[in-house]
């Protein structure tokens, strides 16, 4: 009798000692799991963050005409100035029939927002990859030229890279409505 | 006298079988006792049993939760594979992990640049690497 309850004793011990580590470990693993979801959104938010910022001085730095964002098919973002209206300025409309995305610092930023609830929701392989885009973030601004002079201007051609594709994640123009979720990989 | 002697006789066995059904009663008293005691032992048994039982339950249930809450816990996971088999490390699902990496030993090499060789040309080296993974 004496023994029944000493064995039952011992394996209600172990097996509470068992669940006290597990709980300890698991806890372990999900502080570290924790801290790697919220350091890999800081990281990548920072850099969503920086690029934003930089291309706000850029658009503050210019003079006359009115700034546009120009994002290429590969997702590498600089700055332009257009002096006429978006749908009539040839070179936009060139840029746009490249699949370039234009749009307002406003819209840049919108765009910028909707990339980090991606970046919320672990999706972090299309943004990462428009970061590296823009790894070296062209300081000297693309300006546009003047409304005489576009016409001659040559683009280069667009990338046909087929890793990603900022389409994946751009919504239609104009306007820049919410990014659509189901355009990004699960 | 001869039916005198039968009585006797009778009464003799009457008071044997007496004697036998007293020793009986006593067994059965006996044993009466024996089984209220071996009941009353079951019956400590079974609730260490069932308090064994109600244990294991318990542990089942926390077995379970322990399992979901690792089967979320992906990226923890990840990281020890990256340590433990760098090169099963696919480029897309790692990259946010080894821009983690990459951000703590830079931080590390800074705080320990006194005793790093080269620590300006690391710490380039390893700025440099986290923009092109993206954290620019």
């Amino acid at each position: 009798m004496g023994e029944v309850k000493r064995v039952v004793s011992n394996l209600v011990q172990m097996l509470d000692s068992g669940v006290e580590e597990a709980k300890s470990l698991v806890g372990t693993m999900h502080e570290l799991q924790s801290y790697l979801e919220e350091e890999s959104n800081t990281i990548i938010c920072g850099g969503l963050d920086r690029l934003l910022s930089r291309v706000r001085m850029e658009v503050n730095n210019l003079i006359g005409g009115s700034a546009r964002v120009l994002i290429s098919p590969e997702g590498r973002v600089t700055v332009g100035t257009t002096y006429s209206d978006e749908d009539s300025d040839p070179w936009l409309k060139r840029l746009k029939a490249q699949d370039f995305y234009i749009l307002r610092l406003g819209g840049f930023s919108a765009f910028i927002k909707s990339l980090k609830s991606e970046v919320a929701a672990r999706n972090w392989g299309p943004v990462i990859e428009f970061l590296r885009a823009n790894t070296k973030f062209d300081w000297t601004p693309v300006y546009s030229p003047p409304p005489a002079a576009k016409e001659s201007e040559q683009l280069r051609e667009p990338s046909t890279s087929s890793e990603w594709k900022l389409s994946d994640f751009l919504p239609a123009l104009p306007p820049h409505p919410p990014l659509p979720r189901g355009l990004f990989k699960d | 006298m001869e039916a005198y002697g039968k009585v006797e006789a009778l009464n003799e066995k009457i008071e044997k079988l007496k004697l036998e059904a007293a020793t009986i009663e006593g067994k059965i008293e006996q044993l009466k006792k024996t089984q209220g005691q071996y009941e009353a032992r079951n019956k400590t048994i079974l609730e260490q049993f069932e308090a064994l039982n109600a244990k294991a339950i318990e542990v089942g249930r926390i077995v379970g939760t322990v399992e979901q809450r690792l089967k979320k816990d992906t990226l923890a996971r990840d990281i020890l594979n990256l340590l433990q088999n760098p090169t099963s490390a696919g480029y897309e699902e790692y990259s946010p992990l080894v821009l983690v990496l990459l951000k703590s030993i830079s931080v590390w090499a800074n705080m320990n640049k006194s005793k790093v060789s080269y620590s300006i040309l690391l710490d380039k080296n390893l700025e440099e690497a986290i923009r092109y993974l993206g954290g620019n």
